[in-house]
């Protein structure tokens, strides 16, 4: 191949310029999120969301327009294995999330029997200001810790 | 701390860089025979002169030929080298029984038991890891890669792999990781953790050693190599292949190559980034896998399964390829059920991805996790059964000539399926609560690596060994290794199962229960008839370093179809092949392309040929190899400067090539392809041969 064949691409200068273009306001909009607090009153989950989201906006993007997804002779192939790498990385991401979900609560220490621990001791210091106890005595009434528990366990 | 600029970690007291030389005297002394034998073999060359053939031909070549050749010599020396931990383990633990219950005090049992056998606990930590980790990462793996670099472009009737210098560069990256790992031998210390480094045990509280560090950074090496070689692969077979040949004219070994290669850009960069998220907590301190920093141990189970189960079947899957070249050919029948046995290899690549879960049953899955993996396991067996009944069925009826290779391919039936059958065991999650992690799974894990995978690829080099030397192996130590791996295994493996089953978990350093001591004396004893089998192997390889040694190098041109079975198009060209395979590129019209053409009364071209177009050698591929090693050590001892250096030069040498190197390669003139296919008509017609 000569650099004629990239060169009747002519147009695509064009095209390189919309997709930097993109990946910069994409770009900033990460950084802008974290360094002026947008986010600041959002749960979580939303947060992680919306990072995510970008994350995969951008790839589509630099996949679109620098490297050409979808053009040329071999365009079927390309995105025949776009396709089959999001199904592997689907399989690893989620099959992952969902194993860790499950393994989270019984791996002692981790950071889901940490939450829990958080979780019981908010519940001990309700109950130790409501009893006026100190909250080292203080013992969260049983019932209640093992709903906490149940709940995890059912998930 | 007390490390400095110039040598980093090395002169830290605390790092203890020689430790196991000064403790371990086997360390010392396999240590001081690697630096002899080493030498010799260095002041050979130089007297004999052969430094400027061994860089032309050998070392800068992008022959895919020759690098295959270098691939299986690397994997064949790690081979010994992975068995040399193996027989120290059995030995070993056929030695470390103490009987407690007759002590007197707890104290001194315990003492006794700790000190029971030769090797200490630390040291025999070391080596199960060194054994696991060299095994699959540095004989299986390069073995497989040595066997499709040779194999694939001639069985698709392709002069070349898709990417030459990428194919030289990952050899020399192979290279680097192997050379690396085994200086812990010396410097430092191996890893602990086992071949798949659980964390948290390999995060830097509990393993502050070098260890974990040589491990992470040798096989950060592997992986890309396989990684960049899995592309050149794919891209190989998809667009190299010889005219006619659409896919499902293939032959299966090619087909299972290419699924065994998209599986691993599945599961490689998972690894890739599982060993970086590691380095991280190890050198920056992150806690992605530690117990407090809301980090998750189990977190790093679970990818480096994603990596690890399916990683088993990149080693088998080309196994059962060659076993569906070779049982064929020695039955002189048609392989049985083309088609469902590329379904089957497809149907197995998406079933391998997900089942990885099934390593961690007794790790609190909970009922769901448990039975989707386990059932997704299960499945399993069925796409295999159907391999082994289509081999079954091609060897029925048909006229089988028990040569060496077919003695491998039937071996490797019989203990496949046993092996399968532990595996199903293993699969179901109340069985697997029992027997997780217990001397059961070693021996189940054996049974189908070394039964399916190990028994498969010496099949295919005795197979195809006239095919790159010109000359079959000495036939009666092909047979006399057979028959030692196979008797040896089931004497060393079955043992095994049993102490399993009576309670012995994996890993362990000594036992308290002299009961079972005949067992693994037993298997002990299966060790040492492997070893004869693998002395009747290596035997068989320097037979013919001798005769090419009486060669010169240039091997005589023999008879291209060897067995006089051969079916697909590696059998059409001479043996040995010349650099360009094909004088000219065969036209495919069905499965069994070269069956076809001796069928067809096809006649070899003798005049007309014209100049080939080769791609020119390069030595970028070998220094970058040079530098990885160099980077990979700064990374263990904490050099930086070190790092910094070889991290740009590396680079560098890579920019450097696609600048300077000789992209445009250089043509072989038509009289040179005269000559060299005039000396096989030559050798044909003497043989009275046609094809
Ligand atoms: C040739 C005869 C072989 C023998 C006698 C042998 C023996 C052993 C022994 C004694 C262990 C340690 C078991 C324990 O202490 O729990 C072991 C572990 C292992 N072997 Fe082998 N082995 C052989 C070949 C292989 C091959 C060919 C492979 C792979 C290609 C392999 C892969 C492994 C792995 C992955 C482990 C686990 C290491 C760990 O515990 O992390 N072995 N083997
Ligand atoms: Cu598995």
């Amino acid at each position: 191949m000569s650099m004629e064949t990239y060169e009747t691409h002519g147009p695509s200068v064009g095209k390189y310029m919309i997709g930097f273009i993109l990946s910069v306001i994409l770009t900033l909009l990460a950084f802008g999120a974290v360094m002026l607090g947008w986010l600041d009153g959002w749960s979580l989950n939303l947060k992680v969301a919306y990072f995510a989201g970008l994350a995969i906006i951008q790839i589509a993007v630099q996949m679109i327009f620098f490297l050409h997804l979808g053009e040329g002779p071999d365009a079927k192939w390309n995105i025949t294995s776009v396709w089959f790498t999001v199904f592997c990385v689907f399989i690893i991401i989620y099959g992952t999330w969902w194993t860790m979900q499950h393994l989270n609560y019984q791996v002692m220490g981790s950071n889901g029997r940490v939450a829990v621990v958080d979780q019981i001791q908010q519940l001990r210091s309700v109950s130790a200001q409501e009893t006026n106890l100190s909250e080292e005595t203080a013992a969260a009434p049983a019932d209640m810790v093992s709903e906490q528990e149940e709940g995890l366990n059912r998930q | 701390m007390s490390s400095s600029i110039l040598l980093g970690r090395l002169t830290d007291p605390n790092a203890h860089a020689l430790d196991m030389l000064k403790h371990e005297p086997i360390v010392l002394y396999t240590v001081i025979s690697i630096g002899v034998i080493g030498a010799l073999v260095l002041a050979a060359i130089t007297l004999m002169g052969w430094w400027k053939p061994l860089w032309r031909n050998w070392i800068t070549t992008v022959d895919h030929k020759r690098i295959g050749i270098m691939y299986i010599i690397l994997a064949i020396v790690m081979l010994v080298r992975g068995f040399a931990d193996a027989i120290m383990m059995r030995t070993h633990q056929a030695m470390a029984f103490v009987d407690t219950a007759a002590m007197t005090s707890p104290e001194t049992a315990k003492l006794a038991a700790e000190s029971a056998g030769f090797l200490d606990s630390d040291h025999y930590s070391q080596i199960f890891t060194a054994h696991g980790t060299i095994m699959i990462f540095f004989m299986a793996t390069p073995m497989l890669f040595g066997i499709f670099n040779y194999i694939i472009p001639l069985q698709i009737g392709a002069r070349d792999v898709a990417f030459p210098f990428l194919n030289n560069l990952g050899f020399w990256i192979t290279f680097a990781g192997a050379i690396l790992i085994n200086i812990s031998l010396g410097l430092g210390a191996f890893a602990r953790g086992g071949w798949l480094n659980y964390a948290p045990y390999s995060d830097i509280i509990h393993s502050p050693g070098t260890g974990t560090d040589y491990y992470l950074w040798s096989l950060q090496l592997s992986g890309i190599a396989t990684t960049i070689g899995a592309v050149n692969f794919i891209a190989t077979i998809m667009t190299m292949r010889a005219p006619g040949m659409s896919m499902f004219k293939m032959p299966v070994f090619t087909w299972t190559s290419l699924v065994s290669n998209i599986l691993i850009l599945m599961i490689y960069p998972p690894l890739t980034v599982v060993f970086i998220l590691l380095a991280l907590d190890r050198y920056a301190g992150a806690h992605f896998f530690t117990n407090d920093g809301q980090g998750n141990p189990m977190l790093y189970v679970d990818l480096v399964w994603v990596f690890g189960h399916p990683e088993v079947y990149v080693l088998v899957l080309p196994a059962f390829g060659i076993l569906s070249e070779i049982v064929p050919n020695f039955s002189h029948k048609r392989l049985f059920g083309y088609t469902s046995m590329v379904w089957a290899t497809l149907v197995i690549l998406i079933l391998s991805f997900i089942v990885w879960g099934h390593h961690f049953f007794t790790m609190g899955g909970g009922t769901a996790v448990n039975t989707v993996f386990a059932i997704a396991t299960m499945i399993i067996a069925i796409p295999t059964g159907v391999k082994v009944f289509n081999w079954l069925f091609t060897m029925y009826k048909g006229r089988i000539s028990f040569e060496p290779p077919m003695l491998w391919a039937m071996g490797m039936i019989f203990t496949f399926v046993g092996g399968g059958l532990t595996g199903v065991l293993l699969s179901i999650v109340p069985a697997d609560w029992q027997i997780h992690n217990s001397a059961f799974l070693v021996a189940h894990f054996h049974h189908t690596i070394i039964g399916g995978v190990v028994f498969s690829y010496l099949g295919g080099l005795a197979y195809w060994f006239p095919k790159v030397f010109g000359v079959k192996p000495n036939r009666a130590l092909g047979i006399a290794s057979f028959w030692c791996w196979f008797i040896g295994f089931h004497v060393a493996f079955y043992p095994i199962y049993y102490v399993g089953l009576e309670g012995i978990t994996r890993r362990l350093q000594h036992f308290t229960d002299p009961g079972l001591q005949p067992a693994l004396i037993t298997a002990m004893i299966g060790v040492f008839i492997i070893a004869l089998g693998i002395i009747c192997f290596v035997l068989q390889v320097l037979g013919v370093i001798v005769y090419g040694f009486r060669h010169r190098g240039k091997l005589p041109v023999q008879d291209n179809d060897s067995w006089g079975a051969g079916r697909s198009l590696e059998w059409a060209t001479s043996s040995p092949p010349p650099a360009y395979n094909f004088a000219t590129i065969p036209t495919v019209h069905t499965t069994d392309a070269f069956w076809d053409m001796k069928q067809s009364g096809h006649v070899r071209q003798t005049t007309g040929f014209h100049k080939i177009h080769m791609p020119s050698n390069t030595a970028a591929g070998f220094w970058a190899g040079m530098l990885l090693v160099a980077l990979g050590f700064g990374l263990v001892w904490h050099i930086w400067w070190l790092v910094a250096v070889t991290f740009v030069g590396t680079i560098a040498v890579i920019i450097a090539h696609s600048f300077l190197g000789n992209e445009d390669g250089y043509y072989i003139p038509a009289e040179e392809v005269q000559k060299t296919e005039d000396e096989l008509t030559a050798f044909l017609t003497h043989k009275g041969a046609t094809a």
